[in-house]
């Protein structure tokens, strides 16, 4: 049987994943859930993900700091990471840190599965 | 007592005679060239007076024991010229000398003296020279001179001429002790020197107020960015806390209404749409609400970059582009053939276009709607003209202001579009405003903004974005 596809969802907002998820799991993917940063970046290396949803406004390690740590960490580097944004997290200043994609918030469904499978495509 | 004897001691009376007569002229002249050379602070001239000592006792040498009558002649002669030559130096000194006895009565005044204090030989120091009937208190050197004191010092007179004066012991012809002095005006230099002075005061009193003025600006300028600042913080603070339950919540409702989280009847998707429909007016509102002081924060000089003045209001007629569609109107869109490169905020300004082609849109119900931007000289200017129902005259004035609602409006937009257009366009250094009716069309109405061209760089010429009157019909 095909290893299922895991996406790692690192958000704080529990209501935001619980919906999320379920847009997710309407496709063959496996979500696993972390709450912060911190999490998020112990559960990236346990869980060895295919694909990360990130958050930026995060308690203790925010998304910023993660995707550091993603591009810094060899076993990591090469998965995609497509960060959830609010327009106002980036008010005035450009994003200063590389991801693969960015995702509006709030999330449209369409909008998510499109660029989740797009990128899942590239890996393939 | 022999021949000899008494030709000599008469030669001896004649001798101690000649040098009775020649002492005070020597004395005095020396002396005159001494106070001449300190007065012009020329050391080189202290050697006329020790010359001038070793010349007159050269010269009386040879005729000591020649003949008498002839050696007095000679004596007198030698007397005469050098007298003369003492005076006229006296007389040619641009330096002013007074000779004062210790009776405190002037005894000699050279041309230069008398011409600046007029002729007064035989009338007392003080009354001539300062006109006090009593000698002068605190100032007069006349004591210490007459103990041997060379003095010298600076005098002002009661009618502000200031002199340097160098005053020395002098025995007059008579042996008596006197007072030998030097007066050189120096008022002017005094003027001078005082005048600069206020000059180094004045400018350093404005220095250190303009230093002070700096140090207060500086200050000021640190508040307010700090104030700044701070605004920003908290803005991007309760943005976050009001977007993020509101961004939650919508993609709750979404997921329902895509079927996620099971099967969703016709009338449930009505009432899950009208609620996503309000929430997104909660963000338009939560946007508008948070731009206006973002903008007076001046946060839109970050944001400023070259950008292409076409693209702007082509990309803001893309996103009406479908509504227009939908109403059946017309789309005009009227552009300079070369795109002017400004300075701005492409995304506020394409705010601004989309703003009014988006109340053009709700407001016109057939017809046409036409953005036209022209390259003026001193201005670029940007015009949204619409065959709608117009705007009555009273509202006009009011309707760039926060919150305002026309009687006409049936629209739900935030009633903050035309005052953050304001603000954005005021932010460029432009202006805003509408007629109505259209001065064209003859209904509907008109609205324009501009941007002042001091912001703005000199179009350069990209034939590959010139699009020439584009046009694009709808209907």
């Amino acid at each position: 049987m095909k290893k299922p596809i895991r996406i790692l969802l690192i958000d704080d907002d529990v209501d935001f994943v619980k919906a999320t998820t379920k847009v997710l799991q309407s496709k063959p993917y496996e979500v696993v859930v972390a709450h912060d940063g911190k999490e998020g970046l112990e559960k990236a290396r346990s869980e060895k993900p295919d694909l990360v949803l990130l958050d930026i406004l995060m308690p203790k390690v925010d998304g910023f700091g993660v995707a550091e740590q993603f591009k810094k960490d060899q076993s990591l580097s090469k998965i995609p990471v497509l960060a959830l944004t609010s327009f106002s997290d980036s008010y005035g200043q450009p994003f200063a840190f590389e991801v693969s994609d960015f995702i509006q918030k709030p999330v449209s469904p369409k909008d998510l599965l499109a660029k989740v499978e797009k990128h899942l495509e590239r890996l393939s | 007592m022999a021949r000899h004897e008494v030709f000599h001691t008469l030669g001896l009376r004649r001798k101690l005679l000649a040098s009775r007569l020649l002492q005070p002229f020597m004395l005095f002249g020396i002396g005159a060239l001494f106070v001449y050379a300190f007065a012009l602070d020329d050391a080189a001239l202290l050697g006329v007076p020790a010359m001038t000592c070793l010349l007159v006792g050269s010269m009386r040498g040879p005729f000591t024991g020649g003949n008498e009558a002839e050696w007095v002649r000679h004596l007198e002669k030698l007397l005469r010229s050098e007298r003369d030559r003492l005076m006229g130096i006296l007389d040619s000194l641009e330096e002013g000398v007074v000779i004062i006895g210790q009776d405190r009565v002037i005894r000699f005044m050279n041309p230069s003296m008398t011409k600046d204090f007029g002729d007064g030989v035989g009338i007392r120091c003080h009354k001539h020279l300062r006109g006090l009937e009593e000698p002068c208190t605190g100032v007069c050197k006349l004591p210490d001179v007459l103990r041997g004191a060379t003095e010298r010092w600076e005098s002002r007179l009661p009618d502000g001429r200031i002199y340097e004066i160098i005053s020395s012991p002098f025995a007059d012809a008579d042996q008596t002790p006197c007072m030998l002095a030097a007066f050189r005006n120096v008022t002017r230099e005094k003027q001078i020197e005082i005048e600069l002075m206020e000059l180094n005061q004045l400018k350093s009193d404005l220095l250190s107020e303009r230093t002070k003025e700096l140090e207060q600006i500086s200050k000021d300028v640190a508040k307010l960015k700090e104030e700044k600042r701070r605004i920003i913080r908290f803005l991007s603070v309760i943005t976050h806390d009001l977007r993020a339950p509101l961004s939650a919540t919508q993609s709750c409702l979404w997921a329902i209404m895509g079927g996620y989280a099971g099967a969703v009847t016709d009338e449930q998707k009505d009432l899950l749409e009208r609620s996503t429909r309000r929430i997104d007016g909660l963000f338009a509102l939560i946007a508008d609400l948070l731009d206006i002081p973002r903008i007076e924060a001046g946060q839109l000089v970050n944001e400023m970059e070259e950008i292409s003045f076409n693209e702007v209001v082509e990309r803001s007629v893309d996103s009406i582009e479908g509504l227009a569609k939908k109403k059946n109107l017309t789309l005009d869109v009227d552009l300079p053939a070369v795109s002017p490169k400004i300075c701005g905020s492409g995304r506020r300004l394409q705010q601004v276009v989309t703003n009014l082609l988006g109340n053009a849109l709700n407001y016109t119900e057939e017809g046409t709607i036409l953005v036209r931007a022209t390259d003026a000289e001193d201005e670029l200017r940007v015009e949204v003209l619409d065959s709608g129902v117009g705007i009555p005259p009273l509202e006009l004035p009011r309707l760039f202001q926060d919150f305002f609602r026309g009687s006409n409006v049936k629209s739900d937009g935030t009633g903050l579009g035309l005052s953050l257009s304001r603000r954005i366009v005021e932010a460029h250094g432009g202006k805003i405003w509408a007629e109505s009716p259209c001065p064209e069309i003859g209904r509907g109405s008109k609205f324009t903004f501009t941007l002042p061209k001091r912001a703005v760089s000199s179009p350069t010429a990209e034939p590959g974005i010139a699009s020439d009157k584009v046009r694009r019909n709808q209907a």
